[in-house]
């Protein structure tokens, strides 16, 4: 009997049958002494964490708060129009007067016109630039979300998601059936999809599990599924060594090497994820920058390796950030 | 009314929009439950509070993507999660430091019943209870967090090894071996630190 199964009989995490089996090997006249002596040793083993055992109290009123935040950040995100009723009507004038012709009234029209047209010349660009933002958090905190789970697998294997060196799944947006469907470390699709994008338009975005992506290899829908899976951001193809071998994608915790970015478009010099221009950058160590197209690829770029490839990069440091369907 | 409606029921209700009620009963229903987890996932009271609230808005947006035939326990665990992974990556806190104090991984453990069978430790020492109890949380925040997340899920809440499997979305020998070298290196740091293994506790302690 292994040892995960005692503690998880001490625990009550096995199944029902398992359970069974444990308490009657427990029983048995030739191993159970032994048993019995290694679940003592167990539950001593867990007498220290019962020091931190039970419910933790919290805070008061958390459930009430929560549901009034959820409330006020899940409203459908309209501009609120002004009520009709709301509108400030000539004071003191019925219709006839206001619709006079008098030179103080036809002064009056003027000034409100024109303040109108301020008005709508100093907020408009306001109201895009507040929607333009809102939609680069949005994307912002979907790639910090990404960040999360690509550390929680980074945790458990030791590496980031790294596609096959060769044959048919070697390619960038691999990583996303990786997290989604083999791992189930992101719980939306939607979350590798840039707000507003094409993808995000459709409305019917899925990433594809393993078991899709093998079966379509050979057919037509398998070109489709290498566009798609990675949804709207870029992952990165890594490095060869030089002998020509793919390395595994390593957690270094480096601040300035990408990981993920807005995918490239088909020209590969900039992402059509942001009309405007700013492109998001998710670093090894976990953060997110905006950059604009003017200096992303002042340093390194982003897309292409030294040999300005859409390939893996030549060194440990030559960070190449792949559509999905771009291969290693 | 929503008393003895099950969690999925609630959740139906919620993406039907047909019960106001049916969400906010959910949040309470998890109230404890989750803030608990949090808690100690997170180490800190503040940002459990803002995962939790993250936690419940996330569960509000995606509530159509719950896929019908799923139970919803693993599904807010696995958001809540995720939510304090992200949580802790924005406050950057010193986890880089620390996972590079760690020795060793998941495997680098010999077995449990060995390294407890020999020590022969008598159990006679009294701890002071809120000391012992700062200890631990600490030694288990100090664990890599894959090891922490199995023994959060499985000895903290209480869930068996397949639900434990089905949040962290691992197979279930996966969590067997990482509840076991978690208890493995928090009993070895209890040993280090030179103090007596408690005995056992009375229920309420």
């Amino acid at each position: 009997m292994r040892e995960d199964e005692l503690v998880g009989y001490c625990l009550g995490a096995l199944e029902e049958g398992e359970s069974q089996q444990v308490e009657l090997a427990l029983a048995d006249p030739v191993r159970g002494p032994d048993l019995r002596r290694n679940l003592e040793l167990i539950r001593k083993a867990l007498r220290p964490l019962d020091r931190d055992r039970g419910p933790i109290a919290p805070p008061g009123g958390l459930a009430k708060r929560t549901v009034a935040f959820v409330a006020s950040q899940a409203a459908p995100a309209t501009v609120p129009m002004r009520p009709a009723t709301t509108r400030p009507a000539p004071p003191s004038r019925d219709d006839a007067e206001w619709q006079g012709t008098s030179g103080r009234q036809w002064l009056d029209r003027m000034i409100i016109a024109a303040s109108a047209l301020a008005a709508c010349v100093l907020v408009a660009p306001l109201l895009l630039e507040s929607i333009t933002d809102a939609r680069a958090r949005r994307a912002q905190r979907n790639l910090q979300s990404l960040a999360g789970s690509l550390q929680g697998y980074a945790g458990a294997h030791r590496q980031y998601p790294s596609p096959p060196g060769e044959g048919p799944l070697s390619r960038a947006g691999l990583y996303a059936p990786t997290l989604v469907s083999e791992h189930r470390l992101v719980a939306d699709d939607g979350t590798v999809l840039s707000p507003d994008s094409e993808l995000s338009r459709r409305g019917n975005f899925r990433v594809p599990s393993m078991e899709e992506l093998r079966a379509a290899i050979g057919t037509p829908k398998y070109e489709e599924l290498m566009r798609s899976m990675g949804g709207d951001y870029g992952y990165t193809l890594g490095h060869r060594d030089t002998t020509g071998a793919l390395l595994p994608i390593l957690d270094q915790h480096r601040g300035h090497h990408p990981l993920m970015a807005d995918a490239p478009n088909d020209g590969g010099e900039r992402s059509d994820n942001h009309p405007e221009g700013v492109h998001l950058i998710l670093f090894e160590d976990g953060h997110v920058e905006r950059v604009h197209t003017d200096t992303m690829h002042r340093d390194d770029h982003l897309y292409r390796n030294h040999d300005g490839e859409f390939r893996a990069g030549k060194d440990a440091e030559d960070a190449v950030i792949g559509d999905s369907h771009h291969q290693p | 009314m929503a008393g003895g409606l099950s969690d999925e029921e609630l959740l139906r209700r919620c993406r039907r929009n047909e019960d106001a009620a049916a969400f906010e009963s959910l949040v309470q229903r998890y109230e404890q439950e989750l803030f608990s987890y949090l808690r100690r996932y997170l180490g800190n009271a503040e940002m459990a509070e803002d995962v939790f609230q993250a936690t419940f808005l996330q569960v509000h947006l995606k509530r159509e993507q719950f896929e019908e035939g799923r139970r919803f326990r693993p599904w807010l665990y696995t958001i809540a999660t995720n939510q304090a992974i992200d949580a802790q990556r924005r406050n950057r806190r010193h986890r880089m430091v620390s996972l590079d104090n760690r020795t060793g991984g998941e495997d680098d453990v010999g077995t449990l019943v060995e390294m407890l069978a020999g020590k022969g430790q008598t159990a006679d020492e009294q701890m002071e209870v809120e000391e012992a109890r700062n200890w631990v949380r600490s030694a288990v925040d100090d664990l890599p967090e894959s090891l922490k997340s199995a023994l959060m899920l499985v000895y903290h809440q209480g869930m068996k090894y397949r639900e434990a499997a089905d949040v962290l979305g691992i197979p279930v020998g996966t969590v067997k071996s990482r509840l076991h070298s978690a208890l493995l290196k928090l009993n070895e740091s209890w040993q280090r630190s030179g103090r007596a293994v408690p005995e056992a506790m009375e229920d309420g302690a």
